[in-house]
């Protein structure tokens, strides 16, 4: 971090941020070593941070961003409902409710205050995905939920421990009301671990400091971020730009976005996007105003402390009775892996095409992916326990290709993949493969990151059979778009092979590596519960990231080591780059007069 | 005085004033300021164009290229939604040929089928939908001693792909071509099996009906004056209007031909 000028010492000032900053990380810690979910433990599907006493985002770890923004609303929620009296030292609060700043109703907010001597200083809060909410459907993402009351518990906020007490006889309600009581006892109690922990430490840095200390500090931190970011987006020139995203299921929904970068501000206007609708897809105003946000974040300010600093510059408008601003009774169980992402798509894709009109930023524009598909199970397990968890793959996505290098490969997602013999051992499922998935990247100069493809059945399951719910976006157009001629990534897809000769191949002793040996009828999945029995495959691909440039003029020895590496077929080599290849070696004469001869058709001479 | 605006185009101020500019070959599009894409060459590819999992898009999306009409490099490539023209001119497209049984010689009829390579192994692929039928009708052929012919595009050739589909059970004796022409009796080869045999009826299966199909079946009967049978549903294309149109244009191939092409069921072909 850049030194600021004003009355702290530097030196001090690096101190203290980056002790905050490894608070909220420590934070982060504790809710994986206490939590015991897949979600918790494995996959970062959480949220921690620290507020300062009026709700402004102090310093956060490594969380998403969305959440990042929303801890901050549900800070200053329960300060508008309690009341500064109403909140007393040791008190914890509990929040879930979409409609006043959860996301949905899955992502369990728990809220500290941190009070020195008696006064309100700052907050810690977390958020854990709990693995059932008591909704709909097994794990709380419900696609027949038509209002948020088919979509469980909602709590707008309340104190789980008042005072310093625990205060069981809600916590066991609150339990019992879910299908993993024990599950999402423990994700709670690794919430209150977390902020504990938190707690402690920054009343550490009070004693040793002094509050006046820390308070300019923190100012200080926040101001720094706005100052840096600002200076960054007025460099920028002025200008309008447009986007419109997609979920395309049985209905379809379409987000509208204009972007209008006025000085050092960034208007981001979804006016125009489509009506709310009846499926659980819908994004709150602040979770829209929090995507904004984490594509600020990951775009013009990746590099600055993650405060209260980056929000500033940022306007929302999203008109009510919206997609993007629904009203209740409108259902949100899905929101996170549907609404937020087409969000997000359009607002990464409006602030990249604001970069590339600056010859500092264009460097950093690169291409798109947002495509992804997830799945929840739920049944008895091998040992005879009813249980509900996620398959989720959707960390393995293949991220946007880059002005420089090519995009990430199974690596686009903010969060973790779980890992594949923990879920067998614990689950009645066994994987067939998890592997990239071969020509599934957007081709370019710089190709898009592979995405992941992944095939499951179920295996020592006593009812021989689970439950599955599919989700996440679905649809096509915003599946990895390419810029400046990069072609687009393979879209993410969720299917279920009915029907397959499995058993008998398994007992052939046949490889069982490709969906086609398989047999069966393959059937791509919306939003839908659905039944996954013995023989048949479950089969999922994570989208993969658009490429960057003109294919042709990819580097052949990229395009070599790409098949080397089993990312590319020959076939494609040489039908989309141009590349002759046989057998570990480039025929260079042979794939410079195809590429000729490829961008003679292009002009129409074939 | 050149300013890269991004990759491949940039803005070139010289004594025409500010203008916007291929980077490759210093192609003009336009003045500074106003939009290149009108000044570009515009193609439009099925998705697959991007590869082999976009299938999933064909049918409603397609993938638009923008390049420079000079030297070809690729300026865009977006996947844009499919125009609704194939539905509208679905709606007044012509009635496709009503399915009428037909018999034929078993010792001078041949089955040819088109491009069931192993690719359409694939089920993403439209000629998958193809193999349960023909490689029924197959059976029922063999066991009636009628020759069957595959032919495999020859790009394949050389690679994975070449084989022909397994569920269609190739025997060995059958033989395989690879013509490189969408009229397989480019290259004479086929006309090297037929002709031999006393061929008079060939049988055209195979993907897909507007492109193999429509040209082999044409010059089958144009050219070869072979009597033609094109199963309704021994063959298929990516789009129903492709196929539809297709069968409708060999019903009305001019100078008698269309009489030479005949349009019966996989199961209305009996053998005698």
């Amino acid at each position: 971090m850049a030194l600021p000028s004003g009355s702290v010492d530097p030196i001090t000032f690096e101190i203290l941020s980056h002790r905050l900053y490894q608070i909220a990380k420590e934070m982060g810690t504790t809710l994986e070593r206490v939590g015991g979910t897949v979600n918790t433990t494995q996959q970062k599907d959480y949220m921690a941070a620290l507020y300062r006493a009026d709700g402004e985002i102090l310093s956060a770890g490594e969380s998403i961003g969305m959440h990042m923004a929303c801890g901050g609303f549900a800070v200053k929620k329960i300060l508008e409902r309690f009341g500064n009296d109403g909140v007393a030292p040791d008190d914890v609060f509990l929040l879930n409710d979409p409609y006043v700043a959860a996301v949905h109703q899955s992502d369990l907010f728990m809220i500290s205050p941190i009070h020195y001597h008696d006064r309100l200083v700052a907050w810690s809060a977390t958020f854990v995905h709990v693995m059932d909410i008591g909704a709909l459907s097994p794990g709380g993402n419900s696609p027949g939920a038509t209002e948020i009351f088919h979509e469980g518990i909602r709590i707008a906020g309340i104190k789980l421990i008042e005072g310093g007490t625990f205060r069981k006889d809600l916590f066991e309600m609150i339990i019992n009301m879910t299908r993993q009581p024990t599950m999402v006892g423990l994700d709670l109690k690794c919430e209150i671990a977390a902020n504990n922990v938190a707690k402690s430490r920054v009343q550490e840095m009070f004693s040793q400091y002094g509050p006046e200390l820390i308070d300019a500090v923190t100012k200080k931190m926040i101001q720094h971020a706005e100052d840096v970011l600002r200076k960054r987006i007025a460099e920028i020139p002025d200008g309008v730009w447009k986007e419109t995203s997609a979920i395309e299921a049985d209905e379809s929904w379409k987000v509208n976005l204009v972007l209008r970068k006025i000085g050092d501000r960034l208007i981001f206007d979804f006016t125009g996007s489509d009506p709310q609708a009846s499926k659980g897809i819908n994004l709150p105003y602040h979770a829209t105003f929090g995507v904004c946000f984490s594509a600020v974040l990951s775009t013009l300010a990746y590099d600055l402390p993650k405060n209260h600093g980056i929000f500033r510059p940022i306007e929302v408008i999203a008109p009510k009775g919206t997609i993007v601003n629904p009203q209740p009774p409108a259902p949100v169980s899905m929101n996170t892996t549907s609404g937020a992402k087409i969000v997000l798509y359009a607002a990464s894709s409006t602030l990249m095409q604001a970069l590339a009109t600056h010859q500092r930023w264009k460097s950093e524009v690169m291409a798109m992916t947002v495509g992804r598909r997830n799945i929840r199970h739920a049944g008895i397990n091998q040992y005879g326990t009813y249980y509900v968890s996620n398959l989720s793959q959707t960390p393995v996505d293949g991220g946007g290709a880059r002005s420089f290098q090519d995009g990430v490969d199974s690596g686009g997602g903010t969060k973790s993949c779980p890992n594949v013999e923990w879920i067998e051992r614990n689950f009645p499922v066994l994987y067939l493969f998890r592997r990239h998935a071969r020509d599934s990247a957007g081709a370019g100069k710089f190709r898009g990151g592979v995405g992941v493809e992944t095939a499951f059945v179920i295996n020592d399951a006593p009812e021989r059979k689970i439950k599955g719910v599919a989700y996440g976006v679905v649809g096509l157009k915003n599946s990895g778009q390419g810029v400046f001629g990069g072609y687009p990534g393979a879209p993410a897809v969720v299917e279920l092979s009915k029907g397959t000769r499995l058993r008998e191949l398994i007992a052939e002793g046949a490889a069982l590596d490709r969906m086609q040996d398989l047999g069966g009828q393959m059937n791509a999945l919306p939003y839908c519960n659905f039944e996954v029995t013995e023989n048949d495959v479950l089969y999922t691909r994570q989208s993969s990231g658009g490429g960057y440039g003109d294919p042709l003029e990819r580097d052949a020895e990229m395009v070599l080591k790409d098949i080397v590496l089993g990312l590319v077929s020959t076939e494609a080599a040489r039908e989309i780059y141009g590349v002759i290849i046989y057998g570990d070696k480039i025929d260079i004469e042979a794939t410079e007069r195809l590429r000729k001869s490829m961008r003679e058709a292009r002009l129409g001479s074939d | 005085m050149s300013y890269l605006l991004r990759e491949n185009l940039e803005l070139f101020t010289g004594p025409q004033g500010a203008e916007i500019r291929c980077a490759k070959c210093q192609h003009v599009f336009c003045r500074a300021g106003e939009d290149w894409k009108p000044a570009s060459r515009v193609r439009l590819l099925p998705p697959t164009a991007a590869g082999p999992l976009m299938s999933e898009a064909s049918g409603k999306y397609v993938l638009q290229q923008n390049t420079c009409p000079s030297c070809g490099v690729l300026l865009d490539t977006d996947l844009i939604e499919e125009k609704k023209d194939g539905k509208e001119a679905k709606e007044q497209a012509p009635k496709n040929p009503e399915p009428m049984r037909i018999e034929v010689d078993r010792r001078t009829t041949a089955i040819l089928v088109l491009d069931l390579s192993a690719r359409c192994e694939d089920p993403k692929l439209t000629c998958h939908a193809l193999l349960p039928g023909v490689a029924g009708f197959l059976e029922k052929a063999r066991a009636a001693g009628i020759l069957v012919v595959f032919s495999v595009s020859a790009s394949q050739r050389g690679t994975p792909m070449e084989k022909v589909a397994r569920p269609l059970q190739r025997r060995e004796n059958e033989p395989v071509i690879y013509p490189d022409g969408f009229d397989k009796f480019t290259g004479e080869g086929l006309q090297r099996i037929l002709e031999p045999r006393g061929i008079k009826t060939v049988i055209i299966t195979g993907s897909a009906t507007n492109v193999a199909v429509l040209y082999t079946a044409t010059a089958a009967a144009r050219i070869h004056r072979y009597e033609v049978i094109v199963p309704v549903d021994g063959v298929n294309a990516r789009t129903q209007y492709a196929h539809d149109y297709s069968l409708y244009q060999l019903s009305v191939l001019p100078g008698g031909v269309y009489k030479l092409i005949h349009f019966p069921t996989l199961g209305m072909i009996g053998f005698k």
